[in-house]
């Protein structure tokens, strides 16, 4: 299970990305836009713009391979989730409710970094689909002594 | 339309922090934020090598690594496919990386973290461009 210090982060966090790979190793990137952690603390539900995922859904059903950080700004606190692709899918009536409450955060980010509200607007997204993932790792990427070291789950 | 890597000049300021993914020889994708992605010439860029961390380890089984930059001007995301090439711990463009990593640290309030190791030089393969608001 992600550690409850862990989930607490996930919903403060602002920044995402997604990475996976193809049948060569060729790896790709995208953004993410907001995560949720199901009941029982084991599955991540990323949500993304799937105009922008052709290849990503490619690779995770080709070979399932999930690497996922997330950011939290001005701390610069950050983790990467590494695991098996379970499924992709339509958002329900609920994340679609979550994307709008959501947005306020990566705004936030990009209005503290200096930018203007309207420079803000342009760079988030709303996403429109899931990816969910069971975690298998979870490392601390928090600039520092600590950064590349394990995150052991709860039991 | 070719994109241009002389176009992403501004996405190279270190204003927006950038994203790499590596990939191990077994297959498993590392993603990680990258602190700097540096200019050398219309055909490579330099990422800044800090940490001897997982992303080390896989360039050394794989070159073949992604990096997104975003325009700090239009907040357009670029996919670059990149292809390492070679690490510099001195001359020109480590010297001027590790001045700008500087600035960067000091920015964001990662002095005594920050610390440039090399500058490993990159082979940019394509460019693809994400964002389609432009």
């Amino acid at each position: 299970m992600i550690p409850q210090e862990i989930v607490d982060f996930i919903h403060s966090s602002q920044i995402g990305h997604l990475g996976s790979r193809d049948e060569n190793l060729i790896p790709t990137i995208r953004r993410s836009w907001g995560t949720n952690v199901n009941d029982t603390k084991e599955i991540l539900i990323v949500y993304v713009v799937q105009a922008q995922y052709e290849q990503m859904l490619k690779n995770f059903n080709d070979n399932g391979r999930v690497a996922l950080t997330l950011g939290e700004w001005p701390s610069h606190r950050s983790y990467q989730f590494k695991g098996q692709f379970l499924k992709a899918r339509e958002m329900t009536p609920d994340e679609v409710a979550f994307q709008q409450q959501y947005r306020a955060k990566p705004i936030f980010l990009v209005k503290d970094m200096g930018f203007s509200d309207e420079m803000a607007e342009q760079f988030t997204y709303y996403a429109d689909f899931v990816i969910e993932f069971k975690v298998e790792k979870i490392y601390n990427q928090t600039p520092g002594p600590g950064a590349g070291k394990a995150v052991e789950l709860a039991k | 339309m070719e994109i241009k890597l002389e176009d992403l000049h501004p996405a190279f300021q270190g204003v927006i922090p950038s994203e790499i993914i590596t990939c191990s020889a077994d297959g498993e994708p590392n993603a990680t934020a990258i602190s700097q992605v540096y200019y050398v010439d219309s055909h490579h860029v330099a990422l800044s090598f800090q940490f001897f961390g997982k992303t080390n380890r896989n360039i050394e089984e794989n070159p073949q690594v992604a990096v997104m930059v975003i325009h700090p001007e239009t907040g357009v995301s670029y996919h670059l496919d990149l292809r390492f090439v070679r690490r510099e711990t001195e001359g020109d463009t480590f010297d001027e990386m590790d001045m700008q990593l500087m600035a960067i640290a000091s920015m964001t309030g990662m002095e005594g973290v920050f610390k440039l190791r090399g500058a490993d030089i990159y082979e940019v393969k394509a460019i693809t461009k994400i964002d389609d608001w432009d």
